[in-house]
């Protein structure tokens, strides 16, 4: 009976599948686009909509036939300092991103956002993924142009539900105003960027013999 | 003479006449840099163009389906080092490759191919905001570029060679960073403002337009 137990024991170890620490993966959603403000003070708001023209294919978006595009909205103004050489960096509310796809294609800018056709056109479509904006900061040059970046609380859409339950996610990127890059009338800013998401808290399953062959070395 | 008036005028009829502008146009593109250490070097980047699709069309029409374009940027000398660096005299490429795949740990799979644009970044500045709150690690670049060559310069109006818009991200602390480079660009090139494509329009439409 011991021998019997011991063997089946050591067949069940063998065959076991077991949850790994997958190897730091970033995935990548890279977007254009335009914003608008209010100004940089205190209690200003500044909205963003923008559409990607890269799309990690794990997320199987096909480009082609389908958009995917963004919002961000409810940012808020909180303050800002002259940080030197002409920069100001200024720091923004909680916001939120929401990120559509969107068979029909349909997003158009307008003029003089907002307007009848943004940000309802970049709004339809099924949510690929909602998040919390938190942390988001400017780098504000003198001539216009600049930085911004801040990171994101994942809460929803098809993208959290399918490959990214355990994703920490980075947004980021350079804004032109009034640098000679092409704009939108009434849009104050044009927006390059990407979203970073980190599958570093991801899990891959592994065999037993897997598992033993990494420390084996 | 009245005749000769008239044949001129029918053949202004049939003349080929500019469109209406498109919409916005640029080459967006993400990328490695390699920064020098000290005032007198260079900077280089080596990137790849994005295929904007229906959302972003390129300056030029590019063959995505069947070619990889790829951007590099080489011998942009490092004139002032201060907040912002500023460099001048470099050069910049956009390659058209249907043979390779660009690959950040050997730089010639960047630069084979053909010469679709080449010219001179005649100026940018770097923004590092490190300069100014050490635990910044992104920042920006603001630059011009000028086209002087290329197998597809010709298709750019004389007038609107010059003067484009040279604008990138750079984040030294980014996930997606390359071993041996120092920072992640994410960028675009792009004229002030859209290229206007020749289109063949009847004297009617022309005038339908006013």
């Amino acid at each position: 009976m011991k021998e019997l137990r011991t063997t089946l024991l050591v067949v069940f170890a063998s065959t076991v599948i077991l949850a790994l620490p997958a190897a730091a993966q970033i995935r990548v959603i890279d977007y254009l686009g335009y914003g608008w403000e209010t100004g940089q003070s205190a209690g200003d708001e500044f909205h963003f909509l923008g559409i990607s023209d890269l799309v990690d294919p794990i997320f199987g978006v096909d480009l082609s036939v389908e958009e995917l595009t963004l919002y961000t909205t409810n940012l808020v103004v909180l303050g800002s300092v002259d940080v030197g050489g002409g920069t100001t960096m200024i720091s923004y509310s909680t916001g939120t991103m929401e990120i559509y796809q969107d068979p029909l294609q349909d997003s158009d800018w307008g003029i003089n956002p907002p307007n009848a056709t943004a940000p309802s056109t970049f709004v339809n479509g099924d949510l690929f993924f909602s998040g919390e904006l938190v942390d988001l900061v400017m780098f504000r040059n003198s001539d216009g142009s600049g930085h911004f970046s801040g990171s994101l609380n994942g809460t929803g859409g098809s993208m959290i539900a399918g490959s990214c339950s355990n994703c920490v996610y980075s947004w980021g990127g350079t804004f032109t105003s009034g640098t000679g890059a092409q704009l939108i009338e009434g849009y104050s800013m044009q927006v390059d960027g990407v979203l970073e998401i980190d599958e570093a808290v991801s899990t891959d399953s592994a065999a037993w013999g897997s598992v033993k062959a990494l420390y084996s070395n | 003479m009245k005749r000769m008036s008239t044949i001129l005028v029918v053949i202004l009829l049939a003349g080929t006449l500019p469109g209406l502008a498109a919409a916005q146009q640029l080459f967006d593109f993400f990328g490695m840099a390699n920064l020098p250490a000290a005032e007198g070097g260079s900077l280089s980047m080596f990137g790849v163009i994005r295929d904007g699709g229906a959302a972003v069309a390129t300056p030029l029409p590019l063959d995505f389906a069947n070619y990889e374009y790829t951007i590099v940027v080489e011998d942009l000398v490092l004139v002032t080092d201060d907040y912002p660096e500023t460099y001048a005299g470099g050069t910049i490429t956009i390659y058209r490759d249907a043979s390779s795949t660009a690959d950040y740990a050997a730089t010639g799979t960047f630069s084979d191919g053909t010469a679709v644009l080449s010219g001179v970044v005649s100026s940018l500045e770097l923004f590092h905001y490190s300069d100014l709150v050490p635990s910044a690690t992104g920042g920006s670049g603001i630059g011009t570029v000028d086209w002087t060559g290329g197998a597809r310069l010709d298709e750019i109006a004389p007038g609107d060679q010059d003067g484009w818009g040279f604008f990138t991200a750079t984040n030294s602390g980014s996930g997606l960073l390359e071993p041996g480079y120092d920072e992640v660009w994410d960028g675009k090139v792009e004229p002030a403002t859209p290229i206007v494509g020749t289109e063949r329009m009847s004297w009617g439409a022309v005038k339908a337009m006013y």
